[in-house]
């Protein structure tokens, strides 16, 4: 059962849209969160009543998109970016460094449910290859010895060296949590000045209208 | 000049320290066109601006934006505006520095549509593996929030904004903008029929513009500085600046904003520092891995749609990817469709099926197992992917396969007629079983 943290965070995403489906992406990432990683049946049965869909249109939204996990994955899931431009600087010895050190092939999780080691497309980071998501962050340049100190790292339950979050979400997508658990920060931010109509002469808009 | 001396627009400021918070970035003139636009203008002035300045769509098809949002008819409500960021072409990563680095002008140029089109209620859509940006967006909008920026009644002028960040879970088809609408409604990322196109029946079948993050980004800048500003670069055809992302064997790959029109040469040679290890061009594809690939003789084709398609390819979103002398064409042509294959999302049969086809054929050419006639094979197979799927993800699949093939031919024939004495297997990748 989902708790009842995980539940208002649902229903306060659910109000920024006018219909609850909308909400179900979000919601399966709220679910993945308390499922530890991962969304068993059970789960999208919970997110299938708590927004009110079929059980089978939340079975296909979560069978659709590669982010959603519907078997188990290990505590840490480490996914090295293998397309083109990332394979031509050598993502390919990337997914090796981390075969070796892990001593798993691609798509398997270690025998102490630490690590799964994955293959993905695409992540929009071409510049800085070879590069991999690993939890909630990109890692970027990696080399052996980047690979050995991320895997060090996260043997030890500690957040490795340039991560880009600085708190642990445990691979969880930010939407699953609230702004207080995320940490977002606007005190000391005042309400700006509000701003003054300038009142204008009946012709501006066709002078407007004449300059487009 | 140097490259960091060269005039920008969205990167003008990017390097900044701390610009990611808003006061830094009002400090540097932030939110000015926002209180500009609010105080002094109409959202038809903000919408005939923009027009003027002939700002074309930077995520690839670079239609006019000001046109794209005129076509919203006036009298249905609500309107929406949804901004794509779910970057995820191969060789395209401008969004991604501009979310990280540089939120708040991707900000300030969405409320600035929103109020161009009427829309009370925006949405921008992250691509699902774009956490951090994600968490970087949703602190700046808070900011944005707490200054009165976002909300009802903004800064007591009467509009009333909400903006709310969505976001996806891993599917390259979501950058198609009717399957992101479809997504965002909460069902598979699967595109739909056009027409009705979405500015007369989008996201919730209301009028909806879907526009691209570097796009956007752009649109502070018009308004604050006015559209002639914007048009003294780039070419009349299309005025401003693109940032194109280098990457592949190059010096220093990374975004550079240059005007519309700048030489690729220009773009390789100087500012990413030409292809690595003192190595020759083989070729390059200019505008993500979707578009067709071309060869050293087309490198002093400026950077601008109309020239890039007399050069046989398209601009599409400037994703420039080098390859080097040696690199093995067949493999990257292998791999490529692998991305298709995986990012087809399964509606239309000549995607669907042609793309596995396509894989099977690759994979045994670049494995060293290719027959006479493969060639042909691919290229029929290419031919009815392309124009004959549901939407523009066939032609994308198809255009790596026949470009490399007409450009590099000779590879393919010397893999097929001299296979390697080894066996020079390079696995595809394996992708969780999706």
């Amino acid at each position: 059962m989902m708790s009842d943290a995980a539940i208002a965070r649902i229903e306060e995403i659910c109000k920024e849209y006018p219909n609850r489906k909308s909400a179900l992406v979000p919601a399966l990432y709220v679910a993945q969160r308390e499922y530890g990683g991962w969304l068993p049946r059970e789960a999208l049965r919970e997110v299938a009543e708590e927004l009110d869909l079929p059980d089978s249109h939340v079975y296909a939204v979560a069978s659709f998109y590669s982010m959603f996990f519907l078997k188990p994955v290990g505590q840490n899931i480490i996914q090295v970016c293998t397309t083109s431009p990332c394979e031509l600087r050598g993502a390919r010895d990337a997914v090796e460094c981390f075969k070796k050190r892990l001593g798993v092939g691609v798509g398997e999780t270690t025998a102490d449910g630490q690590f799964t080691l994955m293959e993905v497309e695409c992540l929009a980071a071409c510049d800085r290859a070879p590069m991999a998501q690993i939890n909630e962050d990109y890692y970027l340049d990696i080399d052996e010895t980047r690979a050995n100190e991320i895997v060090d790292a996260l043997s030890r339950g500690e957040k490795p060296p340039y991560a880009e979050f600085e708190k642990n979400l445990g691979g969880s997508h930010p939407i699953a949590f609230s702004d207080e658990e995320l940490g977002i920060d606007v005190s000391g931010i005042m309400p700006a000045e509000p701003v003054v109509k300038k009142e204008k002469p009946a012709e501006a808009p066709a002078d407007a209208a004449a300059k487009a | 000049m140097a490259y960091e001396d060269e005039p920008k627009i969205i990167h003008q400021h990017i390097n900044v320290p701390d610009i990611r918070k808003i006061g830094v970035y009002e400090a540097n003139g932030g939110y000015s066109a926002w209180r500009k636009a609010l105080s002094e203008m109409s959202g038809d002035e903000v919408l005939n601006e923009v027009k003027a300045s002939g700002l074309g769509g930077r995520g690839g098809a670079w239609f006019p934006t000001g046109v794209k949002w005129s076509f919203m008819p006036k009298p249905v409500f609500p309107k929406y505006l949804v901004c794509n960021c779910d970057e995820s072409e191969p060789g395209t990563f401008s969004n991604r520095e501009i979310v990280l680095k540089h939120p708040h002008i991707l900000l300030e140029g969405f409320m600035l549509g929103c109020y161009a089109i009427g829309c009370n209620h925006g949405y921008i859509y992250v691509r699902g593996e774009m956490m951090k940006g994600y968490a970087v967006l949703r602190q700046a909008l808070a900011e944005a929030r707490a200054r009165g920026y976002v909300g009802k009644n903004v800064l007591g002028s009467g509009f009333d904004l909400e903006i709310t960040l969505h976001t996806g879970a891993g599917a390259y088809i979501c950058g198609e903008e009717t399957a992101l609408l479809s997504s965002l409604e909460g069902d598979r990322g699967q595109p739909r029929l056009k027409p009705p196109f979405p500015a007369v029946a989008g996201l919730y079948a209301k009028p909806t513009s879907v526009n691209n993050v570097e796009t956007l980004s752009n649109v502070a800048y018009i308004i604050r500085e006015g559209a002639d500003a914007f048009k003294q670069y780039g070419t009349e055809e299309k005025p401003g600046m693109k940032i194109v992302s280098v990457s592949g064997h190059v010096n220093r790959p990374g975004n550079y904003e240059c005007p519309v029109g700048t030489p690729i040469r220009k773009v390789l040679e100087e500012y990413a520092g030409g292809v690595w290890k003192g190595k020759e061009l083989k070729g390059f594809y200019p505008g993500g891995s979707s578009t067709p690939m071309l060869g050293p003789d087309k490198l002093d084709t400026p950077l601008a749609p109309k020239a890039i398609e007399a050069a046989g390819s398209i601009l599409g979103t400037a994703g420039l990817c080098i390859f080097d002398e040696d690199t093995d064409i067949v493999h990257v042509a292998a791999r490529l469709i692998r991305f298709y294959k995986h990012e087809s999302c399964g509606k239309c049969t000549p995607c669907r099926e042609g793309n596995d086809w396509l894989v099977a054929v690759l994979r045994r050419l670049d494995e060293g197992r290719g027959k006479d006639g493969d060639l042909d094979m691919l290229l029929d197979m290419a031919g009815n992917i392309a124009g004959r799927s549901f939407c523009l993800l066939g032609d994308a699949a198809a255009a790596p396969v026949v470009s490399s093939i007409k450009e590099f031919r000779a590879d393919f024939e010397k893999r097929i007629t001299n296979p390697p004495d080894e066996k020079i297997f390079i696995p595809l990748s394996i992708a969780n079983g999706h």
